[in-house]
């Protein structure tokens, strides 16, 4: 719960926690005031982040104006990862990783075959069939934010894959200020290094020490 | 190559929105210099396939692109190729400034911005201000700080600077001249954008 001056307007909720079989899509509701942390479960594990607003379904989180708000091309502690109406909607509070990707976008069905990565569901086709079941009718699929994806960004632009260095247990979490639905898949990304899919685990509490 | 382009000016902070078609030539001017040009596509015959920044990094495995390459969709498929480039610099990451770019960033109500110059146009073919693409904002100067970080700063590009693309399918195409005028971008002084269509030549098109 936020520290409010006011008498908090709803009740303290449970702990959730939903797990994310590796190669497949999950959602997690979270309201205002709320911790949200994801972690990986397997070494390697990345999780491509998609978040929408539960009281604007116009409003979803972007990736292109989280970096912008920074003016930052890499995801650092401290940042406000923001809708794209430019409104926070949580902040990286706790990242044990330091390794995540702002710049690439999610992997479909189609750019997995042509990649020879035979018999994998694409990150966008496991979402959209997340969202629909969830009742969310988001204008379009945004671009996602990949936690735990490693990729080097040069200065001369270059992006590089990196071999994955994340190891089971590692996460983030975030403080959510804006009552969201998160949507995160553990889909094969088809970034070279970073294309094994691996369990995630998330959960929402009113504070860290409830995780 | 002697046969006259069509010619379009993009005022100073406001919008075009215009279609190309496979094999012409595309070309867009930096009339004064220092002016970054927000510049999006959707394919004609499927205009939820869109000119992605996004995708276009993951292909060319870069944050910006130069002379060869291709500029690539929301379905991967290359739908602009750089054919020339005056400047070698253009900025495919910063989002379209938008109302609330100037009403949350810069405290101002009611300022022209790109994504409303652009959605104009396209609004006639019945995109919506959220099917806007990500833009590519030529001219534009966003270089890359050790740590990771972007750097604000000023276009590099001096009066008639111009890059053209080889058109590679038919699109739908605009263009905002962007009317960024608080922060370094447009060098505080926003200017006109000018648009050369040049007719398809036989050779042009059919054999990329």
């Amino acid at each position: 719960m936020l520290l409010l001056k006011d008498t908090p307007t709803r009740s303290p909720l449970a702990p959730v926690r939903v797990a994310v079989p590796a190669g497949e899509s999950r959602a997690i509701d979270v309201k205002r005031g709320q911790i949200l942390r994801i972690e990986a479960k397997a070494h390697g594990a990345v999780a491509s982040m998609f978040g929408f607003s539960r009281d604007n379904p116009d409003v979803f989180m972007s990736v292109h104006h989280t970096r912008v708000f920074s003016n930052s091309y890499v995801l650092q502690a401290g940042m406000r990862i923001v809708t794209n109406r430019r409104r926070a909607m949580m902040v990286l509070g706790k990242d044990t990783s330091g390794r995540h990707d702002l710049l690439l976008p999610a992997s479909t069905n189609a750019f997995l075959r042509e990649k020879g990565y035979a018999g994998q569901t694409g990150c966008v086709e496991s979402v959209s069939a997340v969202i629909e079941s969830c009742g969310l009718t988001p204008p379009k699929l945004p671009d996602p934010i990949n936690l735990f994806m490693n990729v080097a960004l040069h200065q001369d632009g270059r992006i590089e894959p990196l071999p994955n260095v994340t190891r089971e247990g590692d996460f983030i979490a975030c403080r959510v200020v804006t009552d969201a639905v998160f949507i995160v898949s553990a889909c094969c990304t088809g970034i070279p290094g970073n294309d094994v899919p691996g369990e995630l685990e998330l959960s929402a509490a009113e504070e860290l020490d409830d995780l | 190559m002697t046969s006259q382009p069509e010619t379009l000016i993009v005022k100073a902070g406001h919008g075009r929105t215009f279609e190309v078609k496979a094999g012409q030539r595309l070309s867009i001017i930096d009339v004064d210099g220092q002016q970054a040009a927000d510049f999006v596509a959707v394919v004609a015959s499927n205009p939820a396939e869109k000119l992605s920044p996004t995708h276009t990094r993951r292909q060319l495995g870069t944050l910006f692109f130069a002379v060869g390459d291709a500029l690539y969709s929301s379905l991967g498929r290359p739908l602009i190729r750089v054919l020339e480039d005056t400047v070698g610099i253009h900025d495919a990451n910063v989002p379209a400034c938008d109302d609330t770019r100037f009403t949350v960033d810069f405290n101002v109500e009611g300022h022209r911005n790109c994504l409303d110059n652009m959605h104009a146009g396209l609004s006639l073919y019945g995109i919506s201000p959220f099917n806007v693409p990500e833009p590519f904002n030529l001219f534009q100067n966003g270089p890359v700080t050790p740590d990771g970080r972007m750097k604000v700063t000023d276009p590099t590009s001096k009066p008639g600077d111009f890059i053209s693309f080889e058109v590679l399918e038919d699109l739908i195409c605009a263009v905002s001249s962007c009317p960024q005028d608080i922060i370094p971008g447009n060098g505080l002084k926003v200017t006109d954008i000018r648009i050369d269509i040049h007719p398809a030549t036989h050779a042009a098109g059919c054999d990329a």
